[in-house]
């Protein structure tokens, strides 16, 4: 099928989602409370930019994540590699790895608050360990999964462990390791709007939990529509970074 | 270095042991003598599991021998060297990279050259096995034979005394392997390389030796050396020529035998 037709059979069906949705209150098709209106939130939606009033909101959002997602690649990346290339580290770390890995991160919320209080603290431990988790073993699975023979030729061309690193774990880990970053995208934002509706009244996932505590539907709807487009440009983001990542590749 | 004496290469006794995974050993070379001349090439023709891959890696310096020791030029090999270069049966590219950053990479590794430098090399090499205009495309576009002579380039590119070849055209067809040995040949006539070359062909082994050197069975050790007098320059026409049937038959002889004694070995064991 040409890609057109898809598009427009897959435009038809939102549009059809759009005005039922649309139809549904005014006509009594739903009995459960207030379901709003696409038209009411796309005005809320834009009241809220309008006014200004998300803009600190999405700062805040936006910090904590960036900070959270920046540590955990900080962290993730050298980890993962030196993990996925060396044994006794592998052999030391992976059954506590594999414990916080497995553990419900949001069991930790509370403990989290009570080490680095409200506020942006939390959320960024949150993110952080959201995030870390996808790149770290990712990234050691890629390594692992590297080729040994390039290994050998290097070795044999008299390269040593440095230049293994360099013109062989690296580009040969990047798309593996951009398979964890993006998961890391989607745990991180996950964590950063929990985390916000736990332990914060700022950022995004506060005014949910405020707008929520006083049934407000349709802003409801449009901050989460938010929180989406968010996701949609961080994804959209990575798959920039990883094409322009795969073009650079071929120099090293 | 000094070149003092004919030898270039001398393997003196060389036994090589691999500890298992079960505790115990594998015995994959033991006691192989062997003498190379400067720009001889010599082929090593063996049974599976000889350990004629072993021998490659030792002379280049990737494994140490249990006992025994490598001399090139006198000198006792330690690791791998820039005198040395070795070409894979896998080719080994690295698919991230285009032929050109390929054929470089071991240039890179000796950490001599600047990038200007090496650009300038580069062409050289490429040209030497024939893939001018596929200098920017990366393996995945290129046969099978194609990528070999890029591994072959990339070796020649740090221009060594050695070239040690594993089996080099083991993963081609019958017609492209043909092919590569003419080419190799016509390459070695020009470069004047000392050449070491397994393989499991024995109309390779014959068409392209000096000397043959027909391995036993695990633990390898030299069964039968044997003078390749064919005249040079060759053509595939020689395969033809009764100094080559000849050879081809004796040599199948010798391995046939060595093959029978294994499995003769492994059935009084069960």
């Amino acid at each position: 099928m040409k890609r057109w037709k898809r598009s427009v059979i897959g435009g038809l069906a939102v549009i059809a989602f759009l005005i039922l949705w649309e139809i549904a209150m005014p006509l009594r098709l739903v009995k459960v409370a207030d379901i709003s209106r696409p038209s009411l939130v796309v005005m809320a939606f834009f009241e809220l930019a309008e006014s200004g009033e998300i803009f600190p909101h999405l700062v805040i959002s936006l910090k904590e994540f960036i900070f959270g997602f920046i540590l955990a690649l900080i962290v993730g990346i050298p980890f993962g590699v030196v993990l996925g290339r060396y044994r006794l580290p592998a052999l030391l770390l992976d059954p506590l790895l594999m414990a916080l890995y497995t553990m419900p991160r949001m069991a930790m919320m509370p403990l989290l608050v009570v080490w680095f209080g409200i506020g942006l603290g939390a959320t960024i431990a949150v993110v952080f360990l959201g995030a870390v988790f996808p790149i770290l073993v990712n990234t050691s699975v890629g390594i692992k999964e590297i080729d040994k023979i390039w290994i050998k030729a290097v070795h044999s061309f008299c390269g040593n462990e440095w230049d293994i690193f360099k013109k062989v774990l690296l580009p040969g880990v990047v798309p593996q390791m951009m398979t964890g970053i993006r998961l890391g995208v989607g745990r991180g934002l996950l964590g950063m709007v929990v985390s916000e509706m736990y332990a914060s009244t700022a950022g995004i996932g506060g005014q949910i939990a405020l707008y929520g505590n006083s049934f407000r539907t349709t802003e409801l709807i449009a901050l989460i529509a938010v929180i989406s487009l968010l996701g949609f440009f961080t994804v959209d983001l990575m798959r920039r970074v990883e094409e322009r990542v795969r073009r650079g590749r071929a120099e090293v | 270095m000094e070149d003092i004496g004919l030898e270039h290469i001398e393997l003196l006794h060389i036994t090589v042991i691999f500890p298992q995974p079960n505790g115990g050993e594998l015995r994959a070379v033991d006691g192989f003598d062997l003498q190379v001349r400067k720009g001889e090439f010599v082929t090593i023709v063996g049974p599976s599991g000889c350990g004629k891959s072993t021998l490659l890696s030792v002379v280049d310096g990737l494994v140490q021998p249990t006992e025994g020791k490598v001399l090139i030029h006198g000198k006792r090999v330690t690791g791998p060297g820039p005198d040395r270069a070795l070409v894979f049966q896998e080719f080994a590219l690295l698919p991230w990279r285009t032929i050109e950053g390929n054929v470089r990479l071991g240039l890179e590794l000796q950490k001599k050259y600047t990038m200007a430098q090496m650009r300038e090399m580069v062409p050289r090499y490429i040209q030497m096995v024939g893939l001018e205009g596929f200098e920017k495309h990366y393996p995945h576009q290129l046969s099978g034979g194609m990528r070999q002579r890029v591994g072959l380039a990339r070796a020649l590119a740090v221009n060594p005394e050695i070239l040690l070849m594993d089996e080099p055209f083991a993963a081609l067809d019958a017609q492209t392997r043909e092919i590569m040995s003419v080419e190799l040949l016509r390459i070695w006539e020009q470069e004047k390389k000392t050449v070491l070359f397994v393989t499991h062909s024995i109309d390779e082994a014959v068409y392209l030796a000096d000397r043959i050197i027909v391995m036993s069975g695990r633990p390898g050790r030299v069964k039968e050396m044997i003078p390749v007098d064919l005249a040079r320059p060759r053509s595939l026409v020689i395969k033809d020529d009764p100094g080559f049937v000849l050879l081809r038959r004796h040599i199948w002889d010798l391995l046939e035998e060595e093959v029978q004694r294994q499995a003769g070995g492994k059935g009084m064991k069960a």
